[in-house]
């Protein structure tokens, strides 16, 4: 055994966003409001309870960091009462006006001030989707990363041993620390919850809050109100039909197309 | 002042084209045909003349440049990073179109933070304002579309979600095949590969499954899933699940399909009370024939859908399941 001296350094990288099941749309407008952000995103709560299960079982220290409005305070509090031991606040009121690779470098600005071994983030977000965020911060980190990751082993000697889901394929893929991981799922992720004592003592946390840098130089992208999708099909469509009719219409197409 | 080409990275598994990068081929044309620039086709790979040959005869494509490099063989996103962002620095491209597969996506964020880029993922459409670039995308959930404009005169990089594109068809002439010397540094290979499993081959496995019968979060909770085993024991098919079914925790993850999930390749995907996400959709942009039964006619898998039922699933699923085995008993009979 060697290398125990020092615990491993674990930062989460989390968001806070809209309910997505709580989504407004005009009627007229086909505007959609989206309401405030209020949940943690779901695949960092993912990445928060994988942490959490390293520390369980090899030992680290979990903080966990988000750029986003002061309200965004809620989430890291969530992840302080499942088990974090800190976290830091990136002060940012417009957090969706900047582009991913904006955020990733307030977040890669921030983990550079600290000596961290590791990095989760979830796979990706419920709200804007896209996955980027991680992979760009490893890239400005100079670190790598693997995303998509369900379970992640840390030997002795630092090296990750990380099993993901790849292209039709399930793989097991190697790595030293320093890196980015992506968290889909996780044995342990799935299992993390904060405890009410928990956030009683999270609440007498206190947070450091950052100033974000240059927030205003970040725009590249000109992002339209959303609108609800319109529908263009190019298929069949049987529509206001009885079940049992449109049942037959559909089996009468398998047939035809001699998929059964 | 000329416009740089439009530049499509052409994936491919097990030695094929990947379908989605022929759907890129039609919309990089549209493009190029609109602000007078060439489509570009580059093939990152190892031993991949016969791919970049197929590329060549593809309609549309106005030149072929292969990238070869025995490091590009696993489809991992450090090597691949390293090729795409040299392509791009090479060849100043207007717009680099990538497919919006696992590792696509990947790969793209890594570029636009190495070459200071902006990037849209999960593009549905794409078309030119003023000269720039402007991109559509649905977001939460597939619910909702937001058109996102490029603002600078950098290379604009978007991932193409796919089903979006009709694809590329074979022409009748082949356009020339240049090779492109990639530079790949020992840090693009930190991440090695130890083990890949393609999925069970087993009789019901989702990877090489013929049939999939789905469900999605219109099934309403768990139990319901039998409605979905039942079909698919009748079609004879594997059960996969959506994204939103796994995250609720009524299916396990092996049975998710979508781009967090299981990539899948049927001859038929029958989706029942799928809305649709894109994340959905790119794992079932292979499939020959998709099927959806869904009560919201705004359904965005309607749009990829070659049959769609708007209707309740709980009556037309049973009616279908014993209208199928009747047919099936007759067949016997």
């Amino acid at each position: 055994m060697n290398d125990q001296t020092e615990q491993l350094r674990i930062a989460v990288l989390v968001k806070q966003v809209p309910d997505v099941n709580e989504i407004s749309v005009d009627a007229v407008t086909h505007y959609a409001n989206l309401g405030p952000a209020q949940v943690m995103n779901t695949y960092d709560a993912y990445a928060v309870g994988e942490a959490i299960g390293i520390k369980e079982r090899a030992g680290a220290t979990v903080t966990v960091i988000t750029a986003g409005p002061p309200s965004a305070r809620e989430v890291l509090l969530r992840a302080l009462a499942t088990g974090a031991d800190e976290a830091i606040l990136i002060d940012l009121p417009n957090h969706n006006d900047i582009d991913t690779l904006a955020t990733a470098r307030l977040l890669a600005a921030e983990i550079g001030k600290h000596p961290f071994d590791l990095i989760l983030a979830g796979q990706s977000t419920d709200d804007y989707e896209t996955g980027q965020v991680g992979p760009q911060v490893a890239e400005l980190l100079g670190w790598p990363h693997a995303s998509l990751v369900t379970h992640v082993e840390v030997s002795n000697n630092r090296r990750l041993t990380i099993n993901r889901d790849a292209e039709a394929s399930k793989e097991v893929v190697e790595t030293a620390t320093p890196a980015v991981l992506m968290v889909l799922s996780g044995r342990d992720g799935l299992r993390k919850f904060p405890t009410l004592r928990g956030m009683m003592a999270a609440k007498k946390e206190t947070i450091p809050v950052v100033e974000a840098q240059h927030r205003q130089e970040f725009q590249r992208l000109e992002w339209s109100d959303p609108i609800a999708i319109e529908r263009e099909v190019t298929g069949t469509i049987v529509e206001d039909v009885p079940a049992e009719q449109a049942a037959a219409d559909l089996v009468t197409w398998l047939r035809e197309q001699k998929l059964v | 002042m000329t416009i740089g080409p439009i530049l499509v990275i052409g994936e491919h598994h097990n030695g094929k084209i990947r379908p989605a990068s022929l759907e890129l081929v039609t919309a990089a044309r549209r493009l190029a045909d609109d602000n007078f620039s060439d489509v570009v086709v580059a093939v990152p790979g190892s031993g991949v003349a016969g791919i970049a040959s197929e590329f060549a005869v593809i309609s549309g494509v106005d030149r072929v440049i292969v990238a070869e490099h025995e490091a590009l063989a696993p489809f991992l996103p450090g090597p691949w990073t390293a090729a795409v962002a040299s392509l791009i620095r090479q060849l100043e491209p207007f717009a680099v179109l990538i497919p919006s597969s696992i590792t696509g996506r990947d790969y793209a964020a890594r570029v636009a933070a190495r070459l200071d880029l902006a990037l849209v993922p999960d593009a549905v459409g794409l078309s030119l304002d003023e000269d720039h670039l402007v991109a559509s995308r649905a977001v939460l959930g597939g619910r909702v579309q937001t058109s996102v404009r490029f603002l600078d005169d950098a290379s604009a990089m978007v991932t193409i979600a796919p089903g979006a594109f009709s694809r590329a068809e074979s022409g009748t002439s082949a356009v020339s095949i240049e090779d492109f010397a990639v530079t790949i540094e020992p840090e693009d290979l930190r991440v090695s590969l130890v083990e890949k499993m393609e999925h069970k081959a087993g009789a019901k496995g989702l990877t090489t499954a013929d049939r999939i019968v789905s469900g999605g979060r219109g099934l309403g909770k768990a139990e319901n899933f039998a409605l979905v085993e039942e079909l698919a024991e009748v079609l004879n098919a594997a059960v996969g699940a959506s994204g939103a079914t796994v995250g609720a925790g009524w299916r396990s993850h092996g049975d998710q399909v979508g781009s967090t999930g299981h990539t899948v390749s049927p001859r038929l995907y029958l989706a029942v009370g799928i809305s649709g996400a894109p994340q959905h959709l790119v794992g079932i942009s292979g499939a020959d024939y998709i099927v959806a039964i869904n009560r919201d006619p705004d359904a965005p898998i309607f749009k990829v859908a070659s049959f769609g039922i708007v209707g309740d699933l709980f009556e037309v699923v049973p009616a279908l399941t014993r209208q199928l085995n009747a047919l099936k008993d007759h067949g016997r009979g």
